[in-house]
């Protein structure tokens, strides 16, 4: 098997890459010579924000570019929850196309670039258990260490349905390096977004219009300090008694319940409206959250808050609402959210914790 | 008390000032952390750039206990653990008598169980199982009621906790479910190969031992104890199980008839892993199972304290200085030492046998120490200054 071959087959070898050196982003992102490229990453995108199929292209490398440019264009959108699904797109091709293959040597060659260190002897092969231990995770219980031939620091599959085993663990390496790969480029190529505008208008386009249907349940415990300034805002004015329009409570009403706000919990917001009516709110809150009648509203995106003249963007001066893939108030929320972090195990080992363990361990 | 700490603490000096402490590898990067005789809580967050700075720190300070953390740190001397910056850390196992031995038992037969236990460990599962060399273990015996084990290797640094987890749990087999291996074995009817990885190989050769093991008693007429090993395991009907071990059977090979030998032997002493078969039935088969499950329990089930190896920014004692709960240096074994090496005897500052001290004995103890049987009974009494020491420590004597 050549390279040109794996690089198709297996994008992320850096072993490959040679390759493809010297090659112009210029050209990758307007020359027709790679409009199949170009096509199959787009499709690839659009596919995981639920629109269209995936155009694979005729050559390796057109897949080898395409899989690159998928890379660079996730790493633009800064959008871990569609970063992920692509992820599982693309370890779902690594799957099939490493189950393909039979020379051996390209097993190992591919593994070790997947930092999985493996032997094969026969049918047998052998991965080393730390390797193995840190793929695990996602598995099930049959993966457990306890449960695998554990000898001389290899985890030994042989006989039936070992291929297949080996192969799930290297495909989960896979995905995690391909999460890395797109969270390490730091700076987004000029070229892509002086050439490849047009197509990147249209995938931000696709990716507000989906994204309360692809992230409803990532959102974790509500976090008021994350809101964007156009939702604090309106929740201000409203606090402050002011009968705010109609667009606004519905941006504030679907805002809400996007990440998670029960009905009753959205209704006391509205309690300080002068003219509270409470059937009436009641009403409309259950309207547009889609408990009555079919339409489930989404949250509407930036460009169209600012539509209602509800971007407060400038007043605040909000460096975050500055960013260029700022295109919607989720997004805003989601990083923010997570950029704050959430307190990790090791908070938990401060100092009077830790006197206490000690005490109790170091008898 | 006053008299009591003065005591202590310059027995703790003069032992500071005479001896070394052995530094960790990379201990620039570590975290430091003591606790002392007069204050309550623990020091933490301190970093060390030199030996002579460790060693200035513990004449001055003379802390009842030293720690140093098992992670390595761009920053060990920050405040939170966040602005550290975490590089990597020690694989750390820690046997302690508090989480293995239950019952009555003097504090030297606690140190030999969990010394055999930390054998099982480091024989059965890391370098067997787990393949590390002798050169990336050390050893230290933890001046207390334990050893620890820290591994040093490649692969190692930079496992996380759930990583680390899962090594715990292969060695503790906990979560394992012992009953997924019968019934593999019943399906095929016949037993996993001695010779295979892991958990597999080790019930297959746990039958051949338990086997023997039941063969010996049998034949030495030791009954009382064969009926308390069936009972332990919960197997009902004894009787009837052993007659059935020890009844004969034909063996044919490949067809032919061989010998005629018990059941009992077959099971010890062939190689054939469709032997099982001869115990009949499923039932009889299970309630083997059932025994063997029972013994792989006690005898192959490592011990270690989870939360310490999953931790992976843990505090762990500084080999050779002292416990402060003791008065024993925590003291570095070699692996081909370990054997012969007695924590009451060389984990004893010798120092400390030289002179001897008036002191108050308030409660009747006894120890073994420097092969040597103390025992002291309430009232006034004379006694090597170490082992004034040590009581002084466990809240036995006053000055
Ligand atoms: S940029 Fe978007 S998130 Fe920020 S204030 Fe405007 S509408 Fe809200």
């Amino acid at each position: 098997m050549d390279d040109r071959t794996l690089s198709g087959m297996f994008p992320f070898l850096k072993s490959v890459s040679y390759l493809y050196r010297g090659l112009s982003l210029k050209d990758l992102f307007s020359s027709t010579a790679y409009s199949d490229a170009r096509t199959f990453a787009y499709s690839v995108i659009m596919k995981n924000l639920g629109e269209g199929d995936v155009i694979y292209p005729p050559s390796y490398e057109m897949k080898y570019l395409g899989y690159h440019m998928v890379r660079m264009i996730l790493a633009y959108l800064n959008d871990k929850i569609l970063t992920g699904r692509v992820a599982i797109f693309f370890r779902d091709y690594f799957e099939t196309n490493f189950i393909s293959i039979d020379d051996r040597e390209v097993m190992k060659r591919v593994s070790a670039e997947l930092d999985v260190e493996i032997m094969i002897q026969g049918n047998e092969f052998s991965i080393n258990v730390f390797d193995y231990i840190s793929n695990i995770e996602r598995l099930g219980d049959d993966y457990r260490l306890f449960y695998q031939r554990l000898k001389n620091g290899y985890v030994i599959f042989s006989g039936k349905g070992s291929r297949e085993k080996v192969t799930k663990i290297l495909r989960e390496s896979f995905y995690r390096k391909f999460i890395e790969s797109v969270e390490s480029i730091e700076s987004i190529p000029e070229e892509m977004i002086l050439y490849y505008r047009e197509e990147l208008a249209r995938i931000k386009e696709a990716r507000d219009e989906n994204i309360s249907k692809y992230s409803t349940v990532e959102y974790g415990d509500i976090d008021e300090d994350s809101f964007p300034p156009c939702i604090k805002e309106i929740i201000k004015r409203i606090m402050n008694g002011e009968n705010v329009s109609h667009n606004a409570r519905f941006t504030l009403v679907t805002f809400l319940k996007q990440i998670g706000f029960s009905g009753e919990r959205i209704l006391e917001i509205f309690r300080n409206v002068p003219d509270f009516d409470m059937r009436m709110t009641e009403y409309q809150v259950k309207h547009i959250t889609g408990e009555k009648g079919k339409t489930v509203y989404s949250v509407p995106k930036c460009s169209t808050i600012e539509l209602y003249g509800l971007c407060v963007r400038d007043k605040y001066n909000d460096s975050l609402c500055r960013k260029e893939w700022m295109t919607h108030p989720l997004i805003y929320y989601r990083f923010k959210k997570r950029s704050k972090g959430s307190p990790g195990p090791q908070d938990s080992l401060d100092g009077s914790d830790m006197a206490k363990k000690s005490n109790n361990n170091h008898e | 008390m006053p008299n009591s700490l003065q005591f202590v603490q310059r027995k703790f000096q003069e032992y500071y000032v005479k001896n070394k402490i052995q530094l960790p590898p990379r201990f620039a990067q570590r975290e430091y952390g003591f606790m002392f005789f007069d204050r309550e809580g623990m020091v933490r967050h301190l970093g060390f750039s030199s030996e002579n700075e460790i060693i200035d720190f513990l004449i001055k300070n003379l802390p009842a206990h030293a720690y140093y953390s098992s992670a390595y740190y761009r920053d060990p001397k920050a405040q939170r653990m966040d602005d550290k910056d975490w590089m990597g850390a020690d694989l750390i196992f820690d046997l302690d008598a508090d989480h293995m031995v239950s019952g009555n038992f003097t504090y030297e037969e606690m140190l030999s169980i969990v010394k055999k236990e930390a054998k099982k460990l480091i024989y059965e599962f890391l370098l067997e199982d787990f393949g590390f060399n002798k050169k990336d273990l050390s050893i230290f015996f933890s001046g207390g009621r334990g050893y620890h084990i820290h591994v040093r290797n490649n692969k190692i640094y930079q496992l996380d906790s759930d990583e680390r987890r899962e090594i715990v749990s292969y060695i503790t087999a906990s979560n394992m479910n012992f009953d997924s291996f019968i019934k593999e074995q019943l399906m095929k009817g016949k037993i996993f190969n001695e010779n295979e990885g892991g958990w597999y190989g080790k019930f297959s050769r746990e039958i051949r031992h338990v086997a023997i093991l039941l063969r010996e008693l049998h034949d030495s007429e030791n009954y009382r104890e064969i009926e308390s090993v069936l009972k332990d395991a919960g197997i009902k009907n004894r009787k009837r199980f052993m007659d059935l071990l020890f009844i004969t059977k034909k063996v044919f090979r490949e067809g032919s008839y061989v010998s005629e030998k018990r059941i009992i032997d077959i099971l010890a002493d062939m190689d054939d892993p469709k032997r099982i078969n001869y115990l009949g039935d499923e039932e009889n088969i299970v309630t083997f199972f059932q025994l063997i499950k029972h013994f792989v329990s006690i005898d192959l089930v490592g011990e270690t304290d989870e939360p310490v190896t999953t931790d992976v920014h843990r505090l762990i004692r500084l080999p050779g200085s002292l416990h402060g709960k003791t008065g024993f240096r925590v003291t570095p074994v070699t692996l081909d030492e370990f054997d012969s090496f007695e924590p009451l005897k060389d984990a004893v500052v010798k120092e400390f046998f030289i002179n001897e001290i008036k002191a108050n004995v308030k409660k009747d103890f006894s120890i073994r120490v420097l092969d040597q049987d103390f025992r002291f009974k309430v009232g006034e009494d004379i006694m090597p200054e170490g082992i004034a020491l040590f009581g002084i420590l466990r809240g036995f004597v006053e000055l």
